[in-house]
């Protein structure tokens, strides 16, 4: 899996292996949705505190592996991260700076 | 934690040398020292910020674009003096939508169409409170003993070497707000909002 993040998605190999951990960790309803994706590449239809794949790759920029980890945890812990996705996040490009980015409406 | 606790209590307390007791109690010491300092901190943000008029929400809601710069530029003003690190500029500037302000390492920008809006007035606050946190994290990392705990510090500049920040954008919410330079801020910034009761 972490040959592949790398590889074919990009991620620099001390980034993959958090992303991998996580994956290996998914809840059961979310892993069945990402086992879809990374067989087949289709976004999976599953829907989680109202979030669904889709909606955080359009509305928070998200890729389906970011959008696919972030409904692991609304699964985990809906009120930390419903609260966390309300207030949007950063983009910070390098060492000195950032950007506070929101959901995209 | 259970299982950690569980390990952690069958592993023997090795004996420790003098020095070694002397470097932990330090440690301790600079872990506590930077709690508080936070606290204080925050504090003293809340108690200031409360003094600025113009972030009453009907005092924002009559202000224009210029009259909210100025509000703005007080906030960060105040915010850089309690935190002890210079103050940097607060300028409008073309962002994209849904970016509510940024930090280029050298001035925090607000998004200068948000500026006419009608978005709460504590986004904004939140805004310059969580950028002027990463400023005071950067500054930390380029002045060494500014921030007592050593490690914190370590982290901070761990986090943001090349290759290491973890966006939402490539690892989801959860990797993004966890990690040490986004965890301090966010923490830092809520704690200053909600003492100052401001609708987000």
């Amino acid at each position: 899996m972490i040959a592949r993040l790398v590889n074919e998605f990009r991620y620099p190999p001390q980034g993959a292996r958090p992303v991998a951990a996580k994956l290996a960790a998914l809840s059961p309803v979310v892993a069945a949705a990402f086992d879809q994706w990374w067989s087949t590449g289709m976004l999976p239809q599953i829907e989680v505190e109202g979030y669904t794949p889709q909606e955080l790759i359009n509305n928070y920029r998200m890729n389906p592996i970011a959008a696919i980890l972030t409904l692991d945890w609304l699964q985990r812990e809906p009120k930390r991260a419903l609260a966390s996705l309300r207030k949007g996040h950063d983009d910070v490009r390098e060492r000195n700076g950032s950007s506070r980015i929101g959901p995209y409406e | 934690m259970p299982e950690l606790q569980h390990a952690v209590d069958d592993v023997a307390a090795p004996e420790l040398a003098a020095d070694s007791v002397d470097m932990l109690d330090g440690a301790v010491d600079g872990q506590a020292d930077f709690a508080l300092e936070t606290d204080l901190q925050v504090q003293d943000a809340v108690a200031a910020l409360q003094q600025v008029d113009g972030i009453a929400p009907e005092r924002w809601q009559s202000l224009d674009s210029g009259g909210r710069l100025e509000v703005l530029q007080n906030v960060e003003e105040q915010m850089a003096a309690i935190q002890g690190r210079p103050s940097v500029e607060v300028t409008p500037s073309e962002l994209g939508a849904g970016t509510y302000g940024a930090f280029d390492g050298q001035r925090i920008m607000v998004n200068a169409a948000d500026l006419n809006g009608d978005q709460p007035v504590g986004e904004f606050v939140d805004t310059i409170v969580h950028e002027g946190r990463h400023a005071y994290q950067n500054y930390a990392v380029d002045h060494p003993g500014f921030v007592t705990d050593a490690a914190v510090v370590g982290a901070w500049a761990d986090n943001m070497a090349p290759g290491n920040y973890l966006s939402a954008e490539q690892y989801g919410q959860e990797l993004y707000a966890s990690q040490p330079v986004e965890a301090d801020a966010w923490n830092y910034a809520s704690r200053v909002i909600d003492g100052l009761g401001l609708p987000r």
